[in-house]
């Protein structure tokens, strides 16, 4: 799937531990981390919402679309 | 789910309490058939129902019981009930796991698949020989030429092949609620 989840990226740069982040959102940590390793196939609005008042981000900062042909020409160079 | 789990628990106490006293029971009827009050029970008709044989109805108070026609009736009781001990069994172990909260996962449905297989075992090979080894013991004391072994398929196996094919379908369909339920671990 073309979906990427940069919630590593913006916990980075946020200076915020997945721990910290799974206690203001109101999830599990192992919930989260499904979510940060791209495992999850779906994700509530509700906790998105959640995730990006925590963070003070977009919904697009945590979520991108990347195209599978571009995304391997990209790995490639 | 805590009424899941209460209910659950009940029936593993009356599953694990069928398991001990149904051959016991079984096994005490033909240790005792000529004691009372067991052997007027039996004469009233309470603890077997008569055998249809092809010569005619037999009722099982009127035979003239020898060790080898009592061991094949026993056989044949004990035959019949193997599907439901094996029935038992199952059902343990999916009520073990129903009573721990865990309803739809593989091994329930797998164990529900089994159960199916069980009742068509009943019904295509438990449920004649039982009835075979039962018409061969009550006429094993007649005369020879009026001994009789005979195999039936009738009501009784439709019945256990309808509900083979029930338990098949619901153990597809807890298939398909196993799958739902992993999904489901997926969406956050």
């Amino acid at each position: 799937m073309g979906i990427i989840v940069n919630l590593d990226v913006m916990l980075a740069k946020r200076k915020m531990k997945l721990q910290d982040l799974a206690e203001i959102v109101g999830i599990t940590v192992q919930n989260l981390s499904i979510l940060k390793t791209g495992k999850a196939k779906a994700v509530r609005f509700s906790t998105l919402g959640n995730i990006c008042e925590a963070l003070n981000c977009q919904p697009g900062d945590i979520l991108e679309f990347q195209d599978e042909k571009s995304r391997a020409s990209f790995l490639r160079n | 789910m805590s009424r899941i789990q209460k209910v659950s628990s009940y029936l593993l106490a009356i599953f694990n309490f069928l398991l001990i006293v149904l051959p016991l029971f079984s096994l005490s009827i033909w240790l005792f058939m000529d004691v009372e009050p067991i052997k007027s029970l039996i004469a009233e008709g309470l603890l077997f129902s008569p055998v249809e044989t092809p010569e005619g109805t037999i009722n099982i108070s009127t035979i003239k019981w020898t060790h080898l026609s009592k061991f094949t009736s026993f056989m044949a009781i004990l035959i019949g009930l193997l599907p439901l001990l094996a029935g038992l069994f199952v059902l343990k172990a999916v009520f073990r796991n129903y009573q721990k909260g865990e309803i739809f996962n593989a091994y329930n449905a797998r164990h529900y698949r089994y159960l199916g297989w069980i009742f068509f075992l009943d019904a295509f090979i438990a449920e004649p020989l039982s009835h075979a080894l039962m018409v061969l013991a009550v006429t094993l004391s007649n005369p020879p030429g009026h001994r009789i072994i005979s195999i039936t398929f009738g009501s009784p196996n439709i019945e256990a092949l309808f509900c083979g094919i029930l338990v098949i379908v619901i153990s597809w369909i807890m298939v398909e609620g196993y799958k739902l339920q992993e999904e489901q671990k997926l969406i956050i």
